[in-house]
């Protein structure tokens, strides 16, 4: 392991170099910024070409690409390309939060069962396993339809207009964490035999400093592939709740939702059903890329080639 | 063997009761409840009859009184009525796994047949040109969105080439069994496209895994042809891993069914499940979820078994 | 032996049980790994413990250092028994008993500082504040033979043997009156092993320090130890003062380790003895002594009675498993 980095080199540098040979996974991670840029200057192109995302115009239903509307309006007469901003707005906030969020509970998990091995790790693994087997979809959209009011959630919160983007976040971000804690419990097992961390036992460290400061800094690169490619996961679920009524509701865009009626519009409107769904599968797979990118260039062994 | 197979069969049952009473809960969570429905539909209910009748259908005793109430009249058969079809949840359950299994097998076979091959020529020339345009193809299918894919598609033979139907079993007055394929078609390649990039990932992974061992180097310096060696030697060993792949992955298929099923109208377990949460059918809803995790879990099972009889290393006591 | 012992092992055993891991593990079988070794380090004394690989000897130290919590037996250090204290209990001890590691590229945290990596045990024991820390950091590296400077870099800008004196002053933080050195300087180049030797020596001298010394490699243990004690199979099979050890070996096991070191074996006008085939493995017991399958100057009563570790003739500080040791046949 040593060569490159003992002449001075630091592992990062390497990795860096790594990636950039990688050239999808750098191109990914151009379209992705690009996106991300549009997404968060949605208001501004919005102002630019002086349109409103919400602004119903019944008159100008279904229209095709003209100089006011880039990519013509839906039918309820909104302009396309402005909602598919605050679309990729709502998408890529919910996607990149969840993925946070199940990145922290796999990471605490995996942690957990690969520090402390044996039983806790055999349990955690079985409930990880359960839950990768289940069928997730029908049980999400069962927690997606329960009654916030039912389980004591105030009402003023319960009804505002934002609460379907929390609630998706934390629903995905439950059903996300499984790869995290997988990759990361794997990793975990391999560092608790280096002698670093055995040296931590033998001066009397206790578990917390030893997997704060010892494990978890070493765990980085994983977190941050697991994290990388669970992104696209949890787009896609985000997408296919918002798409099933039950994820992001209207009047919030998302790619999702902005895909409901699409089938009943198929027929009359198919550049509606065309645009949410291209966005997020470029979306995804750039996720994708960029996470297997990131493996090969984190990743040492990845690299026979 | 038969230890381990108790075990995992018990574990199994565990996890399904644990799964029955969270979603029994979870069910008891969903917006309004059946008398709440009396109510939208007879205005004439007071307040105190609502009451009355809550205390008659046992709704206002604790949950767990309430679960037990249910598994035992469940463990009866007696799954209750669906609010929505007037009809014994059993009456609509049957039908419906009968056409998840057909869409759901079809899909299965078509994928690996496709996963198979294409994974192995990958495998065998790892890093080439072809092995780079098929990790492409398989990346769009494990990132395209399964209900969009199913639009595209729709969008493509239905509403411009018009060649088949957009949705549905059969046509409506009868059409026989070629019609009734002709409807399959679509919600087949729909799943089976969303399937197969992942499955061919899976068979170069593990087919490149075992190209790499030293049997198959010894194979090859023996001077065993590489085709015997690739399909003869490699093949089998490389399967293992696979097959139990496969069978985990039934959950996640399931969840591409129940996608598909919703976008074709295809009267499946999927879309029932789906119709019935929205519909607020809650005894068509528990039982419908609870037969989904209980055919997940034997699938696992069989993964489980699959494994122990493909790989000879494995020895479960 | 004047005075009460440093460290007083007696009888001690560790099990290992292999195979058989998870929720509903059962059939485990053991493996001994070290099997009733008793021994004891004076204070300011270096005591090596050499022996193959899979012979027991860093399982015996990591037992010794509470790391691999012994079977059976007991530990005393300063007076005090180890086996048995709970993790509390155990905390101010450790402060006392360091551990130095074969691997330098392993044994230190690629993410941390060489400030942070060596001012370690003083943070986890609460000694000092930030400052006093980082005074008593910058001491500890000029005490190996390091500058300041280095603290704020990281490990991979070192090489091995600059890594190897950083873990020897995370080991010294502690003011520690035992160090147990596995392999300490096996993994380093020829050229520098003799340094980081002598500042393990000089160390002593200036710091108080008692080392107990792992390691296979005789020249190494010739030049740093005081005593040897040679293990086979998870028993120490001859335990005497160095210069004994090598000019007057009473086992046979260690007659063959010496004579695989060329210069160490010199001047012997006997044929060398080599070993007859691999280490028979822990798992299976042999009856007899645990040597005989492999030795070349066997009697019957070596198939069926154990040799205990016992004085040699004339020389009651000698200690040699063997039936024979008293027969000058080595």
């Amino acid at each position: 392991m040593s060569g490159a980095t003992a002449s001075g080199q630091s592992g990062w540098a390497l990795a860096r170099r790594r990636f950039r040979r990688h050239r999808l996974a750098m191109a990914s991670a151009a379209v992705l910024v690009i996106l991300a840029v549009l997404s968060i200057s949605a208001p501004l192109v919005a102002y630019l070409l002086d349109l409103d995302p919400a602004a119903v115009d019944l008159f100008n239903r279904f229209q095709g690409p003209s100089p006011a509307h880039p990519l013509g309006t839906d039918e309820l007469g909104r302009d396309v390309l402005v909602r598919l901003l605050y679309g990729g707005r709502v998408s890529l906030l919910v996607g990149i939060t969840a993925a946070l969020v199940a990145s922290v509970i796999g990471t605490a998990v995996g942690l957990l069962a690969g520090y402390y091995g044996g039983r806790l790790d055999a349990l955690l693994m079985r409930l990880t396993d359960g839950i990768i087997a289940l069928p997730l979809l029908p049980l999400l959209i069962v927690l997606a339809a329960v009654d916030l009011a039912k389980i004591g959630v105030p009402a003023a919160i319960a009804d505002s207009e934002s609460v379907s983007l929390y609630r998706i976040i934390i629903i995905v971000a439950l059903a996300g964490w499984t790869t995290v804690a997988r990759l990361v419990r794997g990793a975990a097992l391999t560092l608790r035999e280096r002698d670093f961390v055995d040296a931590a036992h033998g001066m009397g460290a206790g578990a917390l400093r030893i997997m704060g400061i010892h494990i978890l800094p070493n765990l980085v690169s994983p977190i941050i592939v697991a994290t990388t490619l669970s992104v696209g996961n949890i787009i896609l679920l985000e997408s296919v709740l918002s798409f099933l009524g039950l994820g992001i509701q209207p009047p919030i865009p998302s790619w999702g939702n902005m895909l409901t009626n699409a089938q009943e519009l198929i027929w009359s409107a198919p550049a509606l059903a065309f645009y949410p769904g291209i966005l997020i599968f470029v979306t995804v797979i750039a996720f994708n890329f960029l996470g297997d990118g990131l493996q090969d260039a984190l990743d040492p062994k990845a690299m026979e080639r | 063997m038969s230890r381990y197979l108790t075990t995992r069969f018990v574990q199994s049952l565990l996890v399904l009761a644990i799964m029955s009473f969270a979603i029994y809960g979870l069910m008891g969570l969903m917006p309004g409840d059946p008398i709440d429905l009396m109510i939208s539909a007879n205005p004439e209910i007071t307040s105190e009859d609502a009451a009355r009748l809550r205390a008659l259908y046992g709704l206002d005793r604790p949950i767990l009184e309430r679960y037990g109430n249910w598994l035992q009249a469940a463990l009866t058969g007696d799954f209750g009525y669906s609010r929505v079809h007037k009809q014994p949840v059993v009456d609509l359950l049957l039908p419906a796994l009968g056409s998840t299994a057909r869409l759901l097998g079809l899909s299965l076979l078509l994928s690996i047949a496709i996963a198979l091959p294409v994974g192995i020529l990958a495998a065998a020339r790892p890093y080439s040109r072809l092995d780079y345009a098929i990790n492409l193809v398989a990346f769009a299918g494990i990132s395209v969105p399964v209900f969009w894919l199913g639009l595209l598609l729709i969008m493509l033979f239905s509403v411009i080439l018009g060649v088949l139907p957009a949705g549905g079993t059969e046509t409506p007055g009868g059409g026989g069994f070629w019609d009734q394929l002709r409807h399959l078609v679509l919600p087949v390649a729909t799943l089976t496209l969303a399937s197969v990039g992942g499955h061919t990932r899976y068979v170069r992974a593990s087919m490149a895994e075992t190209l790499r061992q030293d049997y198959i180097r010894t194979a090859r310096a023996k001077g065993i042809g590489w085709r015997r060696v690739l399909w003869r030697h490699a093949l089998r060993n490389a399967l293992i891993p696979v097959v139990t792949i496969l069978a985990l992955d039934f959950g996640f298929l399931f969840s591409g069914a129940l996608v598909t099923e919703t976008i074709f109208a295809y009267p499946g377990m999927g879309k029932m499940i789906y119709d019935a949460i929205m519909g607020n059918d809650f005894n068509l809803a528990l039982i419908a979820l609870m037969l989904a995790t209980l055919v997940t879990l034997v699938g696992n099972l069989l993964a489980d078994l699959a494994y122990a009889w493909l790989d000879p290393r494995v020895t479960y006591k | 032996m004047s005075g009460e012992a440093l460290l007083e092992v007696r009888d001690l055993s560790k099990e290992f049980r292999v195979g058989g891991e998870g929720l509903f593990a059962r059939d485990a079988r053991r493996l001994l790994a070290v099997n009733d070794v008793s021994f004891s380090i004076e204070a300011g004394e270096v005591l090596a413990l050499v022996g193959e690989s899979g012979s027991g000897k860093t399982t015996l130290s990591r037992a010794i250092a509470m790391l691999e919590p012994p079977t059976r037996g007991s530990v005393r250090f300063q007076g005090q028994e180890l086996t048995g204290l709970g993790r509390r209990n155990l905390r101010p001890v450790r402060r006392r008993i360091q551990l130095i590691y074969q691997d330098p590229y392993g044994s230190l945290n690629p993410r941390l500082t060489v400030g942070a990596i060596i001012g370690e045990p003083l943070a986890v024991h609460g000694i000092g504040s930030r400052d006093e820390r980082q005074f008593r950091v910058a001491q500890l590296i000029q005490d190996v033979g390091l500058s300041p400077h280095d603290l704020a870099r990281y490990p991979h800008q070192f090489s091995g043997g600059q890594r190897q004196r950083i873990a020897i002053a995370r080991a010294l933080a502690l003011e520690p009156s035992l160090i147990i050195a596995d392999e300490p300087v096996s993994a380093l180049d020829v050229s520098v092993r003799s340094q980081v030797l002598n500042l393990l020596l000089d160390l002593r001298r200036s710091h108080g320090l008692t080392y107990l010394f792992v390691s296979h490699d005789l020249t190494v243990v010739r030049h740093i130890a005081d005593r040897v004690a040679v293990m086979y199979l998870g028993r120490i099979v001859e335990l005497a003062q160095t210069n004994e050890i090598f000019n007057n070996p009473r086992h046979p096991y260690t007659r063959v380790l010496l004579d695989a070191v060329p210069e160490v074996g010199r001047g012997k006008r006997r044929p060398r003895e080599k070993l007859a085939g691999e280490p028979p493995s822990a798992l299976e017991q042999i009856p007899g002594c645990a040597f005989n399958p492999r030795c070349w100057i066997t009697r019957a009563e070596c198939f069926h009675t154990r040799p205990e570790l016992e004085p040699a003739l004339g020389d009651s500080s000698h200690l040699a498993a063997c039936h024979l040791r008293n027969e000058g046949r080595l």
